[in-house]
């Protein structure tokens, strides 16, 4: 036998690099989607109304200037649980009341005797935190609560079959759909709500998935606001809601003044800015999407080259990239996508222009990411 | 922990823990056609970890016990087994066949032509065998390692292995 040629075989099979990228792509979409636990709005600075330092002047109208300098935080001391924060949380038991009362919208029930443990988790980027409600059995419903408001931000639950009742559950995706649509429904949602997002889990073959992913969001002029919706895992047959999140983050629905083209060129010059690594531009392409804004490109421009590290300014100033709040507005925007020739692993660079603005309001993979050995 | 501190950081591990994790998942779970997606979402919570400070001691242990916790979910939503065994069982009274150190002779039949076939093949086959198979020849554990690894008699897992190239031989290597 010749072991190299079965190593690289089950090399192959199980392929590092693969799992790795499908990794990654997991983690951004959780990013892009916002399936984080904790979400909460911000303040984002906004200077006057008249013209001032660094805002713009549209056509006949006078805009303020999206402030896109991001609030700084100690992140460690923040993520401690002080008084400060008992003052203004609800209690373990008060959050507990209030999920009883609020999963029963979802048909569910909360049973004492099924609870393990209520942990307080806090996430001092989203400057948010939430009381999971975690139960006994997988059987019986997990809750996360906003410890401020007592909304449910999410829950889940396993249903009670075996491999192959679960295996049978499967149905035609215009069924999938309706189903899913109806319970929604039936949920209080309304039809403001609608299907953004569809996978499930056999992307190869959806007579076989019966696990359905679908997200439901708010669509303002055909583009839909992740921010605003309801996600869902959906098992047909049982018309059973196996894991719901819901967002609803505020939407600054700002106008459209600013062209594609003008989002481009104003997205190239900013990345004369960024690209000190000096990667060479082979494409760039604009869509008009609603993004949370982002310090990504600040933090950038401000001194952070390398967004793993923390950079020592001429001031004295410490830039660390974890110690800012990173809940943004959300607003319309340009999403230009910036592709190189020689970028490692060959990540485009998004930068978020304002559709209204036309200012730089954020971005996506602004810093390299560490190669890895095998890339 | 921002999103590029807790990917540096996660990269690092991974690169660091990957083969004992696909080899950890292999012996572990029960279908050998899930395991890049339990690795997946191994990786995927622990780096949602990493993002969120989970306060960390020990990276390896605790990847380690997301992975045992994630083969128990999976199987766990997909057929709702806290009871299913991730090992079929073997009886104590199994034969013993002596085959001592002639399993590396004996697969000389195995190739990089048609290890993708025999691999399909043990997988869809007998799990325990596929098992073998891989943690003996690809991972090179002695049989005395497979036995503690997978709580058998090391004469079981021996018999098991020979069964395993005999019958492969006979489907892949022409034997009569």
């Amino acid at each position: 036998m010749n072991r190299k040629s079965l190593k690289e075989f089950f090399e192959k099979e199980y392929d590092r690099k693969s799992n790795f990228n499908d990794i990654i792509s997991k983690i951004r979409k959780d990013r892009a989607m916002n399936r984080k636990r904790i979400f909460k709005i911000a303040a984002v600075f906004m200077i006057g109304i008249m013209i001032m330092a660094g805002g713009i002047y549209a056509g006949n109208r006078v805009f303020k200037k999206v402030e896109v300098e991001p609030e700084r935080i100690d992140f460690i001391q923040e993520l401690k649980v002080t008084q400060e924060d008992l003052d203004k949380f609800l209690t373990k038991e008060e959050a507990l009341i209030s999920a009883k009362e609020k999963i029963k919208r979802f048909g569910l029930e909360i049973k004492d005797e099924e609870i393990d443990n209520i942990e307080l988790l806090k996430n001092p980027n989203l400057d948010n935190a939430c009381y999971v409600i975690n139960p006994k059995k997988l059987t019986n419903v997990r809750v996360m609560v906003n410890a401020v408001s007592g909304e449910i931000e999410s829950f889940d639950i396993n249903p009670d079959l075996s491999l192959n009742e679960l295996e049978k559950c499967t149905s035609k995706r215009e069924d999938v759909l309706k189903g899913a649509e109806q319970k929604i429904r039936d949920y209080g949602y309304g039809e403001e709500y609608k299907i953004s997002y569809v996978s499930s889990n056999d992307g190869n073959n959806e007579e076989k998935s019966y696990l359905w992913y679908i997200t439901f969001a708010k669509e303002y002029d055909g583009g839909f606001n992740y921010y605003q919706s309801v996600t869902i895992t959906y098992i047909p047959k049982i018309n059973f809601i196996s894991q719901l999140t819901f967002h609803d983050e505020e939407f600054e629905n700002n106008d459209v003044l600013i062209s594609k083209e003008e989002a481009i060129e104003i997205a190239k010059q900013k990345d004369k800015v960024l690209n000190k690594e000096g990667y060479i531009l082979k494409n760039v392409d604009a869509t008009l999407e609603i993004k949370r804004v982002n310090p990504e490109v600040y933090l950038k421009e401000n001194g952070l080259d390398n967004g793993l590290e923390q950079a020592n300014l001429a001031d004295g100033t410490v830039i660390e990239y974890y110690n800012y709040r990173m809940n943004g507005v959300t607003r319309n925007v340009y999403v230009v996508e910036l592709s190189y020739e020689d970028r490692p692993i060959g990540l485009s660079k998004k930068i978020y222009v304002d559709a209204t603005t036309g200012d730089v309001v954020g971005g996506e993979d602004i810093f390299d990411k560490v190669p890895t050995e095998e890339m | 922990m921002g999103m590029h501190k807790s990917l540096k950081k996660f990269e690092t591990i991974y690169n660091e823990t990957y083969d004992e994790m696909i080899k950890f998942v292999i012996y572990k779970c029960s279908d050998l056609d899930d395991i890049n997606d339990i690795v997946q979402d191994v990786y995927f919570e622990f780096y949602k970890a990493l993002e969120n400070n989970v306060n960390i001691e020990n990276y390896k242990s605790y990847l380690f016990g997301i992975a045992k916790n994630k083969v128990k979910k999976y199987y766990d939503i997909k057929s709702k087994t806290s009871t299913i065994s991730i090992f079929q069982k073997m009886t104590d009274d199994e034969s013993v066949i002596q085959i001592a150190s002639e399993i590396d002779v004996e697969a000389d039949f195995i190739n990089k032509d048609n290890i993708e076939k025999i691999w399909t093949y043990l997988k869809q086959g007998n799990i325990v065998w596929a098992k073998i198979f891989y943690l003996y020849f690809v991972q090179e554990n002695t049989l005395k390692e497979i036995a503690t690894m997978m709580d058998m008699k090391e004469s079981t897992v021996k018999s098991n292995l020979y069964r395993t190239i005999k019958l492969l031989k006979k489907i892949f290597g022409g034997e009569k």
